[in-house]
Order: structure tokens, then sequence, then C-alpha cells
């Protein structure tokens, strides 16, 4: 797992990720270098090529 | 290496400069670990507590398709910058689709999740059937003497030791069920005494693994605190030659999910 696409995030890691707490898909918005879980209303950050799962480092999305 | 989460709030911060000096000693001491786990060309592997990467580093030299995961963003930081595939996540809650990995290794992480119960489950859903989990942690009587100093000059500023205690030191009985009632079988189950030398002083030791009790001295009292502490040490953790070591004490075992 060591490709990198242009925003420097793993392809094959991004295949295996999910929303921490409901475990259920994220969308991986390439422009604002985030992975969004609806379900949990938690937008992730990509920080440096890093997906930040961590639910205190998301921020929250707008119903 | 560093902290898998729980502990978060502990007051444990990981500074990758000093974990390179005050730590190197920890991806060199995981070495078995890859003998336990046999890496084969090809395999999804997660690197639970990955720390800065060193370890990871090897597996992927391997041929493994590996992942690192670590709490700590500046530990995973310096991770990707080795060209490795890592995320900040909690041993906790996971971020990993089930059955995603072939195996999972863990290294010197585990004993900063203070859950277990909830960590193993977690490691069991993101394994695949005849998936292998093999891990080196601290076990009970781990850094036992360091400890004791510590508590010893806690006590005498009325600080609260229980409440900074940021580790999980389990008996190899009471893991094993552990790891049983989650449905793994226990291959390997080894409790063992690991003396451990330092690069530096115990201060340095202390700076790095032990900054959850710190962080509970007040600033103008932690120097003279850490003086103390290390004074205590010296005849058990300090050779004639002057070369420290710590008590470390290590569980390390190889479980295996049914096909």
């Amino acid at each position: 797992m060591s490709d990198t696409d242009k925003a420097g995030v793993d392809p094959k890691l991004l295949e295996i990720l999910v929303c921490p707490l409901t475990k259920g898909p994220l969308e991986y918005d390439a422009e604002h270098q985030e992975l969004i879980s609806r379900q949990a209303h938690l937008a992730y950050p990509i920080r440096d090529g890093i997906p930040i799962m961590l639910p205190d480092e998301a921020r929250r999305l707008e119903d | 290496m560093t902290s898998g989460g729980g502990g978060a709030g502990h007051g444990q911060h990981w500074d990758p400069d000093r974990y390179r000096r005050e730590a190197g000693f920890v991806a060199e001491l995981g070495r078995p670990l890859l003998e336990l786990l046999q890496p084969q060309a090809g395999e999804c592997i997660l690197d639970l507590g990955c720390g800065d990467g060193r370890l990871t580093a090897e597996l992927a030299d391997a041929g493994a398709d590996v992942a690192g995961s670590d709490l700590s963003v500046e530990q995973v930081t310096a991770a990707r910058r080795l060209g490795l595939a890592v995320c900040a996540a909690d041993g906790h809650a996971l971020p990993f689709k089930d059955d995603a990995f072939d195996a999972v290794l863990s290294n010197a992480a585990l004993h900063w999740m203070q859950k277990p119960d909830a960590v193993l489950a977690e490691v069991r859903r993101v394994l695949k059937p005849g998936g292998r989990f093999i891990a080196e942690m601290g076990g009970a009587g781990n850094v036992a003497r360091i400890v004791g100093a510590v508590a010893s000059a806690m006590a005498q500023r009325a600080l609260d030791f229980s409440a900074a205690w940021p580790w999980y030191f389990p008996a190899p009985d009471a893991y094993r069920e552990k790891l049983q009632a989650v449905g793994f079988t226990v291959e390997r189950m080894e409790h063992f005494p690991r003396p451990t030398p330092l690069p530096a002083d115990i201060s340095g030791w202390l700076a790095t693994f032990a900054e959850s009790f710190l962080s509970h001295v007040p600033p103008d009292q932690r120097d003279a605190f850490i003086a103390e502490v290390r004074a205590a040490l010296q005849v058990h953790q300090r050779d004639e030659s002057g070369q420290w070591s710590a008590d470390y004490v290590r569980l390390r075992f190889k479980a295996v999910l049914a096909d």
C-alpha cells in the first residue's frame, strides 16, 4: 500500500477505510480532502495524505 | 509502539524526534514478532499502533500490503514520511472494513489501550477467517520498579497515582481468556522479563513514556521529582558502568481465528 495518488492518499488504504463509529461507507471528497460519513454526519480530514479517523478531529456535517 | 487509544486523555504525547532517540530500541526488539508472523508477499497486514513506522516498514519490505494505524497524529506523520499507508485511529474503534486483513501485528502498543475487550473485538472484526494476531505488549509486572519509584514520589506530594496510570499490563492467563472469548485460538503465549538497556538516563525514559505521571506534577517541581525517582532507581536500574535499563516484562503471543 505504498502507491500514492496526486493528493498523496494511498488508494488501497482508501478502499478499506470505513467510519470508525458506524463502520459504514465513506465518501472521498478529493477537492476538500475529506472522508465523509453520512451516517455519522462527520467529515474526517485527510492531512498530508494521512486520513485522520478520529471523531474528535472530524468536522460535523450540517443537515 | 504508541498508543492506540483510550489512553488518549492521559496526557501522553509523542514527539517523533525524542521517540527516535529514546525509544529506538522499541522497533529493534519487535523483530521476533516478524518471525512469529511470517509475513507473506501480498498479504494484507495491519500494524496496530504503528508509531513512527519503523517495524511497519520492515513488513512492507517483506512484500506485504501493509497499513498502519496509531492514535498519535505526530507519529503517523513520521511513518507517512517513510512512504507507508497509515492513518490516525483509535484501537478501540478501528476505521477498517470487516475481514480487511490477513494478519494484525502490534508491537508495544496494546498496553496503552485500556479497554482490551473493545480492542480485541475490533481486531477480530477486521481479520479474515483464519487470520492471525501477533503482538508484544507490557505484561503483568512490567516496569514495576520504575513505577514503584514514581508512585512513592507522587505519594510524598499527595498526588493521585492511580488516576494517572495510563497502562494495561495483563497476566498471561487473563489475556488468553480475553483472546479466547472473542474466538481466537492461542498458539503461543509467553510472559518474560526483558531488562532493556536505555540509550540514556532514566530521565529520558520518564519523559518519553511516563508523561501521564509527570503531567500531574506541578511544573516547578518536576526537576526535583525526576531527580528523586532517578536516585531511588540507581541501585537496581544502573550498573557499575553507568548503563541504565528499564525492568520490562513482556507478553508476546500468537493467536489465530478459525477458518
